[in-house]
């Protein structure tokens, strides 16, 4: 992994970066792939997307997926939950972006719901492509695994005034109590989180892990 | 949003290596349209298929160039499958008039796909594009009266 998450994203992060397209669209995937590869990403390798693609990750191990959901939108959140749900959960926190001409609350939700960490709406210009991919990349959530989900936390913000049972416990940090009946629990913190830890002295369990700030684009 | 210089020039780069790939992608793309209007155009006038299934067929369509015509710098081709779409939408059953304001924006898509398009026919597409958003506007409020 070139990219350490937390850290900035420059032109260096973008050469050593592999990115996976999955597109089932020729017009789409030429497009893309032509933009990745001219903000300087070299490692870009495309799939149309079928039920061989998480294998194919497998082998090709990339640091970020960019998903085309058009032609069939909900085969999209269908392969990202796939990927999510893997037994060894290697694919839990690969950052996936998904693009789509249209952003209806159905498609967003079941993104949401699978596991996509940003979700661009078509058409886009190279510039809008990049901060994304740069947004996604150095605002990585954390990783949280409860019963039906595995993936990247899907909120934005602590509800601090949520006091039922499947509250989240302190091994998060974030809500600051010792509930034993989390019903997600976050594994992973980001590197900015973890520096800043060693820093301060503090054990990285007991780091409050905030939400990203939600912009326009994202998945919410 | 700016970013590192080095990061701007390649984002130059790529938008000249956009702009190259765009006569290729509105050739083909007009090579397409027979093939992705025709025959469920054909197939609403006959009845030979089940509507719904067909209007869906359509709705992937004009999704489709939505999305594409857009990003390859067709941004009146992407408007109009915008309008196309949002029209689908309101349809609740299918007659002669649907047809035609579906052929008309297939039309008007093959169109705006033209190399060179003269200011005359660039106007009466925008003209078109009003008139559509104006005709979904019209349809969505008489639903919600109902």
């Amino acid at each position: 992994m070139p990219h350490l998450p937390g850290e900035k994203v420059t032109s260096e992060t973008l050469d050593k970066l592999r990115v996976l397209l999955v597109s089932d669209n020729l017009a789409m995937r030429t497009l893309t792939v032509t933009i990745l590869r001219m903000l300087g990403i070299r490692e870009v390798r495309t799939d149309t997307g079928s039920d061989k693609t998480v294998d194919r990750m497998r082998q090709y191990r990339p640091d970020l997926i960019v998903v085309d959901c058009d032609t069939n939108p909900m085969a999209g959140p269908t392969l990202v939950g796939d990927m999510r749900r893997t037994e060894d959960g290697a694919f839990a926190d690969i950052p996936v972006v998904m693009i789509s001409a249209y952003a209806e609350r159905q498609l967003v939700e079941r993104a949401r719901d699978a596991g996509v960490n940003d979700f661009l709406v078509k058409p886009f210009a190279p510039r809008t492509l990049l901060q994304h991919v740069k947004y996604t990349l150095e605002h990585r959530r954390p990783t949280v695994r409860s019963k039906g989900y595995f993936g990247p936390d899907r909120r934005q913000k602590p509800l601090t005034e949520y006091r039922g049972p499947e509250r989240r416990g302190t091994k998060s940090g974030r809500t600051g109590t010792t509930d034993t009946t989390e019903s997600e629990t976050v594994e992973t913190k980001t590197a900015a989180q973890e520096k800043t830890a060693k820093e301060e002295g503090v054990a990285p369990q007991e780091i409050s892990v905030e939400a990203t700030s939600p912009r326009r684009e994202s998945v919410r | 949003m700016k970013f590192e210089p080095e990061l701007e020039r390649r984002i130059r780069r790529a938008e000249r290596a956009v702009a190259q790939l765009k006569p290729g992608f509105g050739r083909s793309m007009r090579e397409r349209l027979p093939e992705m209007f025709d025959s469920p155009i054909a197939a609403l006038t006959s009845g030979s298929d089940d509507p719904v299934r067909v209007l869906a067929r359509l709705r992937t369509v004009a999704r489709e160039i939505k999305g594409n015509a857009g990003a390859y710098g067709f941004e009146t081709t992407s408007a109009l499958a915008d309008c196309l779409h949002a029209y689908l939408d309101t349809v609740e059953s299918v007659d002669e008039q649907t047809v035609e304001i579906i052929r008309s924006h297939r039309d008007s898509i093959e169109l705006s796909l033209s190399e060179s398009l003269p200011n005359q026919e660039r106007r009466r597409i925008e003209e078109f594009i009003d008139l559509s958003r104006e005709l979904v506007r019209r349809v969505s409020t008489s639903s919600e009266e109902r």
